[in-house]
Protein backbone atom coordinates (compact mmCIF):
# COMPACT_ATOMS: atom_id res chain seq x y z
CA UNK A 1 0.00 0.00 0.00
CA UNK A 2 2.46 2.41 0.89
CA UNK A 3 4.98 1.69 -2.09
CA UNK A 4 1.78 2.45 -4.57
CA UNK A 5 1.45 5.43 -2.35
CA UNK A 6 4.96 6.72 -2.74
CA UNK A 7 5.00 5.75 -5.96
CA UNK A 8 2.15 8.49 -6.75
CA UNK A 9 3.60 11.31 -4.50
CA UNK A 10 6.29 10.90 -7.28
CA UNK A 11 3.63 11.16 -10.14
CA UNK A 12 2.12 13.92 -8.99
CA UNK A 13 5.15 15.69 -8.12
CA UNK A 14 6.71 15.39 -11.44
CA UNK A 15 3.75 16.17 -12.70
CA UNK A 16 3.44 19.53 -11.27
CA UNK A 17 6.61 20.11 -11.73
CA UNK A 18 5.95 19.75 -15.43
CA UNK A 19 3.37 21.97 -15.46
CA UNK A 20 5.22 24.40 -14.17
CA UNK A 21 8.18 24.36 -16.28
CA UNK A 22 5.80 24.89 -18.95
CA UNK A 23 4.31 27.76 -17.27
CA UNK A 24 7.54 29.51 -17.31
CA UNK A 25 8.75 28.55 -20.56
CA UNK A 26 5.03 29.56 -22.45
CA UNK A 27 5.16 32.86 -19.90
CA UNK A 28 8.99 33.51 -21.34
CA UNK A 29 7.92 33.23 -25.21
CA UNK A 30 5.05 35.10 -25.06
CA UNK A 31 6.81 38.13 -24.28
CA UNK A 32 9.82 37.69 -26.77
CA UNK A 33 6.91 37.96 -29.15
CA UNK A 34 8.35 41.07 -30.55
CA UNK A 35 11.87 41.89 -30.03
CA UNK A 36 14.75 44.76 -31.17
CA UNK A 37 18.02 44.73 -32.26
CA UNK A 38 20.31 47.01 -32.37
CA UNK A 39 23.58 47.86 -33.85
CA UNK A 40 26.18 50.44 -34.79
CA UNK A 41 26.85 51.62 -38.52
CA UNK A 42 27.14 54.28 -41.13
CA UNK A 43 28.23 56.37 -38.03
CA UNK A 44 24.68 56.18 -36.14
CA UNK A 45 22.96 53.85 -34.03
CA UNK A 46 20.41 51.43 -35.81
CA UNK A 47 17.38 49.39 -34.18
CA UNK A 48 15.93 46.45 -35.95
CA UNK A 49 12.42 45.26 -34.39
CA UNK A 50 10.96 42.03 -35.72
CA UNK A 51 7.84 40.21 -34.78
CA UNK A 52 7.44 37.09 -34.52
CA UNK A 53 10.32 34.46 -33.20
CA UNK A 54 12.93 35.85 -36.07
CA UNK A 55 14.43 39.08 -34.05
CA UNK A 56 17.83 38.06 -33.41
CA UNK A 57 18.43 36.61 -37.14
CA UNK A 58 16.73 39.79 -38.56
CA UNK A 59 19.01 41.81 -37.18
CA UNK A 60 21.88 40.14 -37.87
CA UNK A 61 20.95 40.00 -42.02
CA UNK A 62 20.50 43.71 -41.43
CA UNK A 63 23.61 44.87 -40.38
CA UNK A 64 25.02 42.56 -42.41
CA UNK A 65 23.21 44.39 -45.47
CA UNK A 66 23.77 47.74 -43.90
CA UNK A 67 27.91 46.92 -43.86
CA UNK A 68 27.94 45.81 -47.32
CA UNK A 69 26.16 48.83 -47.92
CA UNK A 70 28.61 51.35 -45.80
CA UNK A 71 31.76 50.03 -47.28
CA UNK A 72 30.51 50.65 -50.87
CA UNK A 73 29.59 54.57 -50.69
CA UNK A 74 31.16 56.11 -47.23
CA UNK A 75 33.20 58.73 -48.05
CA UNK A 76 34.78 58.14 -44.57
CA UNK A 77 36.03 54.49 -45.24
CA UNK A 78 39.14 55.49 -47.75
CA UNK A 79 39.16 52.21 -50.03
CA UNK A 80 35.62 52.46 -50.82
CA UNK A 81 34.29 53.42 -54.29
CA UNK A 82 33.19 56.53 -53.86
CA UNK A 83 36.43 57.49 -51.72
CA UNK A 84 37.91 56.06 -54.47
CA UNK A 85 36.51 58.27 -57.49
CA UNK A 86 36.54 61.47 -55.03
CA UNK A 87 40.21 61.12 -54.38
CA UNK A 88 41.66 60.24 -58.06
CA UNK A 89 38.78 61.47 -59.95
CA UNK A 90 37.61 58.37 -61.25
CA UNK A 91 36.34 55.01 -60.81
CA UNK A 92 34.13 51.97 -61.11
CA UNK A 93 30.62 51.98 -59.52
CA UNK A 94 29.45 48.66 -58.32
CA UNK A 95 25.83 47.55 -59.19
CA UNK A 96 24.14 49.31 -55.68
CA UNK A 97 25.87 52.81 -56.46
CA UNK A 98 25.12 52.29 -60.04
CA UNK A 99 21.94 52.41 -59.14
CA UNK A 100 22.17 55.28 -56.47
CA UNK A 101 23.83 57.88 -59.51
CA UNK A 102 20.83 57.32 -61.84
CA UNK A 103 18.08 58.00 -58.67
CA UNK A 104 20.30 60.80 -57.47
CA UNK A 105 20.37 62.15 -61.47
CA UNK A 106 16.27 61.81 -61.18
CA UNK A 107 15.94 63.42 -58.11
CA UNK A 108 18.34 66.24 -59.03
CA UNK A 109 16.21 66.92 -62.05
CA UNK A 110 13.31 66.56 -60.57
CA UNK A 111 14.01 68.99 -57.93
CA UNK A 112 15.71 71.53 -60.33
CA UNK A 113 19.17 71.02 -58.56
CA UNK A 114 17.53 71.08 -54.61
CA UNK A 115 19.14 67.71 -54.40
CA UNK A 116 22.76 67.28 -55.53
CA UNK A 117 25.57 64.63 -54.75
CA UNK A 118 28.30 66.89 -56.10
CA UNK A 119 27.66 69.25 -53.14
CA UNK A 120 30.08 67.22 -51.13
CA UNK A 121 33.38 69.83 -51.60
CA UNK A 122 30.89 72.68 -50.38
CA UNK A 123 29.85 70.34 -47.21
CA UNK A 124 33.91 69.99 -46.16
CA UNK A 125 34.37 73.50 -46.14
CA UNK A 126 31.71 74.08 -43.70
CA UNK A 127 33.54 71.10 -42.17
CA UNK A 128 30.04 68.64 -42.57
CA UNK A 129 32.08 65.68 -43.49
CA UNK A 130 34.09 65.02 -40.49
CA UNK A 131 36.38 68.13 -40.10
CA UNK A 132 35.95 70.73 -37.64
CA UNK A 133 33.15 73.54 -38.09
CA UNK A 134 33.73 76.54 -39.71
CA UNK A 135 32.31 79.54 -41.46
CA UNK A 136 33.88 79.87 -45.54
CA UNK A 137 34.62 82.78 -47.17
CA UNK A 138 32.75 83.59 -49.61
CA UNK A 139 34.93 83.91 -52.20
CA UNK A 140 35.93 80.09 -51.20
CA UNK A 141 31.99 79.01 -51.53
CA UNK A 142 31.91 81.14 -54.38
CA UNK A 143 34.90 78.61 -56.20
CA UNK A 144 33.98 75.55 -54.91
CA UNK A 145 29.87 76.26 -56.34
CA UNK A 146 31.60 76.11 -59.79
CA UNK A 147 32.49 72.55 -59.40
CA UNK A 148 28.60 71.91 -57.88
CA UNK A 149 26.93 71.01 -60.50
CA UNK A 150 25.64 66.83 -61.36
CA UNK A 151 25.28 67.60 -65.36
CA UNK A 152 29.25 68.18 -64.58
CA UNK A 153 29.59 63.91 -64.47
CA UNK A 154 30.37 62.04 -67.09
CA UNK A 155 29.30 58.43 -66.67
CA UNK A 156 30.07 55.33 -68.90
CA UNK A 157 26.76 53.55 -68.75
CA UNK A 158 28.48 50.08 -69.86
CA UNK A 159 31.21 49.88 -68.21
CA UNK A 160 30.36 51.94 -64.69
CA UNK A 161 32.76 54.14 -64.63
CA UNK A 162 32.45 57.52 -63.38
CA UNK A 163 34.69 60.23 -64.43
CA UNK A 164 35.24 63.34 -62.05
CA UNK A 165 35.70 67.25 -63.35
CA UNK A 166 38.56 68.50 -61.16
CA UNK A 167 37.81 69.84 -58.11
CA UNK A 168 34.01 67.47 -58.14
CA UNK A 169 33.35 65.57 -55.54
CA UNK A 170 30.32 62.90 -54.34
CA UNK A 171 28.97 62.05 -51.30
CA UNK A 172 25.41 59.61 -51.54
CA UNK A 173 24.83 60.47 -47.93
CA UNK A 174 21.58 62.55 -48.74
CA UNK A 175 19.82 59.11 -50.27
CA UNK A 176 22.22 56.36 -48.38
CA UNK A 177 19.85 55.29 -45.71
CA UNK A 178 16.69 55.65 -47.35
CA UNK A 179 18.31 53.13 -50.10
CA UNK A 180 19.93 51.04 -47.22
CA UNK A 181 16.27 50.61 -45.47
CA UNK A 182 14.45 49.69 -48.97
CA UNK A 183 17.68 47.32 -49.47
CA UNK A 184 17.36 45.67 -45.67
CA UNK A 185 13.41 45.43 -46.07
CA UNK A 186 14.04 43.44 -49.44
CA UNK A 187 16.51 41.04 -47.77
CA UNK A 188 14.33 40.46 -44.56
CA UNK A 189 11.23 39.71 -46.97
CA UNK A 190 12.93 37.66 -48.53
CA UNK A 191 13.99 35.54 -45.09
CA UNK A 192 10.37 35.59 -44.95
CA UNK A 193 9.87 38.30 -42.62
CA UNK A 194 6.57 40.09 -42.89
CA UNK A 195 6.15 42.28 -39.57
CA UNK A 196 9.16 44.42 -38.89
CA UNK A 197 10.52 48.08 -38.39
CA UNK A 198 14.06 49.40 -39.13
CA UNK A 199 15.38 52.69 -37.72
CA UNK A 200 18.50 53.31 -39.48
CA UNK A 201 19.52 56.43 -36.96
CA UNK A 202 16.18 58.18 -37.60
CA UNK A 203 15.22 57.04 -40.94
CA UNK A 204 12.66 54.60 -40.33
CA UNK A 205 11.14 52.02 -42.71
CA UNK A 206 8.42 50.04 -41.89
CA UNK A 207 7.49 46.16 -43.10
CA UNK A 208 3.84 45.27 -42.96
CA UNK A 209 1.90 45.95 -40.39
CA UNK A 210 2.28 45.12 -36.45
CA UNK A 211 1.40 41.77 -35.25
CA UNK A 212 -1.91 42.71 -33.93
CA UNK A 213 -2.70 43.91 -37.56
CA UNK A 214 -2.62 47.65 -36.36
CA UNK A 215 -0.07 50.11 -38.26
CA UNK A 216 3.30 50.92 -37.30
CA UNK A 217 3.35 54.08 -35.43
CA UNK A 218 5.76 56.24 -36.01
CA UNK A 219 6.17 59.35 -34.04
CA UNK A 220 7.92 62.68 -36.24
CA UNK A 221 10.66 64.14 -34.08
CA UNK A 222 9.64 68.39 -33.03
CA UNK A 223 12.64 70.42 -34.08
CA UNK A 224 11.65 72.97 -31.33
CA UNK A 225 12.37 69.88 -28.29
CA UNK A 226 13.98 66.79 -28.06
CA UNK A 227 10.82 65.89 -26.00
CA UNK A 228 8.37 66.73 -28.22
CA UNK A 229 6.87 65.50 -31.19
CA UNK A 230 5.37 66.70 -34.05
CA UNK A 231 2.48 64.44 -34.47
CA UNK A 232 2.05 60.94 -35.47
CA UNK A 233 1.80 58.82 -38.60
CA UNK A 234 0.18 55.21 -38.89
CA UNK A 235 1.96 53.44 -41.36
CA UNK A 236 2.82 49.89 -43.37
CA UNK A 237 4.99 49.02 -46.31
CA UNK A 238 6.47 52.46 -46.63
CA UNK A 239 9.71 54.72 -45.58
CA UNK A 240 9.55 58.07 -43.08
CA UNK A 241 12.45 60.25 -43.58
CA UNK A 242 12.37 63.69 -41.64
CA UNK A 243 15.06 65.80 -42.19
CA UNK A 244 15.82 69.43 -40.77
CA UNK A 245 18.42 71.78 -39.85
CA UNK A 246 18.11 70.96 -36.25
CA UNK A 247 19.79 67.59 -36.88
CA UNK A 248 23.03 68.76 -37.62
CA UNK A 249 24.57 72.47 -37.03
CA UNK A 250 27.10 74.24 -34.99
CA UNK A 251 27.03 77.66 -33.69
CA UNK A 252 29.42 80.50 -34.68
CA UNK A 253 29.23 84.19 -33.06
CA UNK A 254 25.77 83.54 -32.08
CA UNK A 255 24.25 82.52 -35.61
CA UNK A 256 23.50 78.90 -36.40
CA UNK A 257 24.96 76.77 -39.23
CA UNK A 258 23.25 74.01 -40.13
CA UNK A 259 24.11 70.76 -42.69
CA UNK A 260 21.15 71.00 -45.16
CA UNK A 261 23.32 72.89 -47.83
CA UNK A 262 21.63 74.99 -50.57
CA UNK A 263 23.47 74.00 -53.91
CA UNK A 264 22.70 77.50 -55.44
CA UNK A 265 24.14 79.52 -52.77
CA UNK A 266 26.31 77.58 -50.81
CA UNK A 267 25.13 78.40 -47.35
CA UNK A 268 22.66 76.25 -45.32
CA UNK A 269 19.39 76.47 -46.77
CA UNK A 270 16.70 79.23 -45.41
CA UNK A 271 13.50 78.56 -46.83
CA UNK A 272 11.42 79.28 -43.94
CA UNK A 273 11.01 75.24 -42.82
CA UNK A 274 12.06 74.02 -40.19
CA UNK A 275 11.65 70.28 -40.84
CA UNK A 276 10.55 68.00 -43.52
CA UNK A 277 9.07 64.54 -43.32
CA UNK A 278 8.49 62.46 -46.42
CA UNK A 279 6.51 59.57 -46.98
CA UNK A 280 7.17 56.69 -49.54
CA UNK A 281 7.13 53.51 -50.79
CA UNK A 282 10.45 54.18 -52.56
CA UNK A 283 12.84 55.00 -49.49
CA UNK A 284 15.45 56.18 -51.89
CA UNK A 285 13.19 59.04 -52.96
CA UNK A 286 12.01 59.53 -49.93
CA UNK A 287 15.26 60.61 -48.59
CA UNK A 288 16.70 62.34 -51.34
CA UNK A 289 12.99 64.16 -51.20
CA UNK A 290 13.07 65.28 -47.73
CA UNK A 291 16.70 67.31 -48.44
CA UNK A 292 15.65 68.83 -51.36
CA UNK A 293 12.48 69.95 -50.49
CA UNK A 294 13.77 71.29 -47.11
CA UNK A 295 16.00 73.75 -49.62
CA UNK A 296 12.86 74.60 -51.68
CA UNK A 297 11.11 75.84 -48.93
CA UNK A 298 7.17 75.67 -48.43
CA UNK A 299 5.93 76.64 -51.85
CA UNK A 300 7.88 75.07 -54.39
CA UNK A 301 7.48 71.81 -52.34
CA UNK A 302 3.95 71.89 -52.78
CA UNK A 303 4.60 72.31 -56.74
CA UNK A 304 6.64 69.53 -56.75
CA UNK A 305 4.61 67.30 -54.50
CA UNK A 306 1.27 68.40 -56.70
CA UNK A 307 2.94 67.09 -60.10
CA UNK A 308 4.23 64.08 -58.12
CA UNK A 309 1.36 63.29 -55.47
CA UNK A 310 1.06 59.45 -56.12
CA UNK A 311 4.93 58.87 -55.41
CA UNK A 312 5.37 60.39 -52.06
CA UNK A 313 3.31 62.22 -49.10
CA UNK A 314 4.98 65.29 -46.54
CA UNK A 315 4.85 66.94 -43.31
CA UNK A 316 6.09 70.42 -43.63
CA UNK A 317 7.10 72.30 -40.19
CA UNK A 318 7.56 76.11 -40.96
CA UNK A 319 9.66 78.76 -38.84
CA UNK A 320 5.91 80.20 -37.97
CA UNK A 321 5.55 76.76 -36.41
CA UNK A 322 2.68 75.96 -38.90
CA UNK A 323 2.21 71.74 -40.09
CA UNK A 324 1.27 71.23 -43.87
CA UNK A 325 0.75 68.02 -44.97
CA UNK A 326 -0.27 66.53 -48.33
CA UNK A 327 -3.74 65.19 -48.81
CA UNK A 328 -2.81 61.55 -49.17
CA UNK A 329 -2.00 61.26 -44.95
CA UNK A 330 -4.88 63.55 -43.59
CA UNK A 331 -6.31 60.10 -42.19
CA UNK A 332 -3.04 58.79 -40.71
CA UNK A 333 -1.55 61.63 -38.84
CA UNK A 334 -2.81 62.72 -35.82
CA UNK A 335 -1.05 65.77 -34.14
CA UNK A 336 -2.06 67.88 -31.13
CA UNK A 337 -0.92 70.86 -33.52
CA UNK A 338 -3.02 72.73 -36.17
CA UNK A 339 -2.63 71.60 -39.17
CA UNK A 340 -3.09 72.83 -42.55
CA UNK A 341 -3.95 69.81 -45.34
CA UNK A 342 -2.64 70.51 -48.87
CA UNK A 343 -4.80 68.72 -52.02
CA UNK B 1 0.52 -6.90 14.21
CA UNK B 2 -0.70 -3.41 15.62
CA UNK B 3 2.93 -2.06 15.43
CA UNK B 4 3.49 -2.59 12.17
CA UNK B 5 -0.04 -0.89 11.34
CA UNK B 6 1.27 2.39 13.21
CA UNK B 7 4.36 2.10 11.51
CA UNK B 8 2.37 1.96 7.92
CA UNK B 9 0.13 4.63 9.32
CA UNK B 10 3.11 6.98 9.92
CA UNK B 11 5.02 6.68 6.73
CA UNK B 12 1.70 7.28 4.94
CA UNK B 13 1.02 10.51 6.76
CA UNK B 14 4.34 11.49 6.29
CA UNK B 15 4.46 10.99 2.89
CA UNK B 16 1.36 13.00 2.57
CA UNK B 17 3.08 15.43 4.74
CA UNK B 18 6.18 15.49 1.88
CA UNK B 19 3.65 15.47 -0.71
CA UNK B 20 1.93 19.12 0.79
CA UNK B 21 5.05 20.33 1.68
CA UNK B 22 6.34 19.84 -2.47
CA UNK B 23 2.97 21.29 -3.55
CA UNK B 24 3.53 24.55 -1.46
CA UNK B 25 6.96 25.03 -2.18
CA UNK B 26 6.46 24.42 -5.73
CA UNK B 27 3.50 27.05 -5.36
CA UNK B 28 5.36 29.29 -3.78
CA UNK B 29 8.62 29.22 -5.99
CA UNK B 30 6.55 29.65 -9.15
CA UNK B 31 4.74 32.48 -7.91
CA UNK B 32 8.57 33.93 -6.86
CA UNK B 33 9.88 33.54 -10.18
CA UNK B 34 6.59 34.69 -11.77
CA UNK B 35 6.43 38.31 -10.19
CA UNK B 36 10.34 39.20 -10.30
CA UNK B 37 12.27 36.77 -12.79
CA UNK B 38 10.04 36.27 -16.11
CA UNK B 39 7.98 39.42 -15.68
CA UNK B 40 9.45 42.60 -14.30
CA UNK B 41 6.65 44.89 -14.13
CA UNK B 42 7.55 48.80 -14.95
CA UNK B 43 9.21 50.30 -17.35
CA UNK B 44 13.03 49.73 -17.54
CA UNK B 45 15.97 51.39 -18.87
CA UNK B 46 17.83 49.25 -20.81
CA UNK B 47 22.05 49.76 -21.08
CA UNK B 48 23.73 48.70 -24.11
CA UNK B 49 27.15 48.56 -24.61
CA UNK B 50 28.53 47.59 -28.17
CA UNK B 51 25.41 45.88 -28.94
CA UNK B 52 25.76 43.98 -25.90
CA UNK B 53 23.37 44.60 -22.86
CA UNK B 54 25.32 46.11 -19.61
CA UNK B 55 22.39 45.91 -17.42
CA UNK B 56 18.90 46.96 -16.96
CA UNK B 57 17.47 49.17 -14.12
CA UNK B 58 14.40 50.40 -13.06
CA UNK B 59 13.05 53.82 -13.95
CA UNK B 60 11.27 54.07 -10.59
CA UNK B 61 14.10 53.07 -8.73
CA UNK B 62 16.82 56.43 -8.03
CA UNK B 63 20.11 55.32 -8.95
CA UNK B 64 23.67 55.59 -10.34
CA UNK B 65 25.42 53.78 -12.90
CA UNK B 66 28.87 53.59 -13.38
CA UNK B 67 30.29 52.17 -16.88
CA UNK B 68 33.88 51.42 -17.34
CA UNK B 69 34.62 50.44 -20.63
CA UNK B 70 37.51 50.31 -22.87
CA UNK B 71 36.59 53.00 -24.56
CA UNK B 72 35.43 55.57 -21.79
CA UNK B 73 33.57 56.23 -18.36
CA UNK B 74 29.95 57.02 -18.62
CA UNK B 75 28.09 57.99 -15.58
CA UNK B 76 23.91 57.24 -16.05
CA UNK B 77 21.52 58.87 -13.29
CA UNK B 78 18.13 57.89 -12.90
CA UNK B 79 16.27 60.23 -10.90
CA UNK B 80 12.36 61.03 -10.13
CA UNK B 81 11.24 58.67 -13.03
CA UNK B 82 13.60 60.65 -16.13
CA UNK B 83 17.41 59.47 -17.04
CA UNK B 84 20.09 61.44 -17.81
CA UNK B 85 23.55 61.04 -18.78
CA UNK B 86 25.53 63.21 -15.88
CA UNK B 87 28.60 62.56 -17.02
CA UNK B 88 31.07 61.09 -19.58
CA UNK B 89 34.75 61.47 -21.01
CA UNK B 90 33.62 61.55 -24.72
CA UNK B 91 35.25 64.45 -26.85
CA UNK B 92 32.19 65.50 -27.88
CA UNK B 93 29.68 65.21 -24.96
CA UNK B 94 26.45 65.12 -27.14
CA UNK B 95 25.23 62.39 -24.61
CA UNK B 96 25.58 64.74 -21.45
CA UNK B 97 24.01 67.53 -23.56
CA UNK B 98 21.08 65.45 -24.89
CA UNK B 99 17.92 66.25 -22.45
CA UNK B 100 16.61 63.80 -19.50
CA UNK B 101 14.45 60.92 -20.94
CA UNK B 102 11.50 59.21 -19.58
CA UNK B 103 8.97 57.80 -22.69
CA UNK B 104 9.20 54.07 -23.90
CA UNK B 105 11.31 53.94 -27.20
CA UNK B 106 13.26 57.20 -26.17
CA UNK B 107 17.30 56.64 -25.83
CA UNK B 108 20.62 58.51 -25.15
CA UNK B 109 23.20 57.65 -27.37
CA UNK B 110 26.78 57.64 -26.71
CA UNK B 111 28.53 57.30 -30.14
CA UNK B 112 32.55 57.60 -29.47
CA UNK B 113 31.95 55.01 -26.52
CA UNK B 114 29.16 52.52 -28.33
CA UNK B 115 26.69 53.08 -25.09
CA UNK B 116 23.38 53.32 -25.68
CA UNK B 117 20.52 54.20 -23.11
CA UNK B 118 16.93 53.31 -23.68
CA UNK B 119 13.58 53.17 -21.84
CA UNK B 120 11.95 50.10 -22.16
CA UNK B 121 8.01 49.19 -21.43
CA UNK B 122 7.83 46.06 -20.38
CA UNK B 123 5.53 43.60 -21.58
CA UNK B 124 2.94 44.04 -18.79
CA UNK B 125 2.55 47.85 -19.02
CA UNK B 126 2.40 47.86 -23.43
CA UNK B 127 0.25 50.58 -24.37
CA UNK B 128 -0.98 51.55 -27.97
CA UNK B 129 2.10 53.91 -27.82
CA UNK B 130 4.57 55.30 -29.91
CA UNK B 131 6.60 52.26 -32.26
CA UNK B 132 9.33 54.69 -33.65
CA UNK B 133 10.57 57.73 -34.11
CA UNK B 134 11.45 59.80 -37.56
CA UNK B 135 14.46 62.57 -36.70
Amino acid sequence: MEIIKQKRVWQVFVLLATVFGICIVIKGRADISSSRKGFFAMDTYMTVTVEGSKASKAAELAEREVNRLDEELSTGIEDSPVSTINRTGEGYLPEDLDYLLKRSYEIYQMTEGAFDITIYPVMKAWGFGGDSFCVPKAETLKELLNHVNMDGLQYDQQLHVLHLESGAMIDFGGIAKGYTGDRVASVLQERGVKSAMINLGGNVRVIGRKSDGNDWRIAIQSPDSAEQYLGVVSAHDVSIVTSGGYQRYFEKDGIVYHHIIDPDTGYPANSGLLSVTIISEDGTLADGLSTALFVMGKDDAIKLWKEYSDMFEFILYTEKRELYVSSGIYDTFTSELPVYIVE
Amino acid sequence: MKNDRTQADSRRLKNDFILIIAIAVIAVLSFLILRFWVQKEGDKVVITLDGTVYGEYLLRENQTIHIESSTGLNTVVIKDGVVFMQEADCPDQICVKHSSIHRTKESIVCLPHRLVVEVVRTAASKKQGIDGVAE
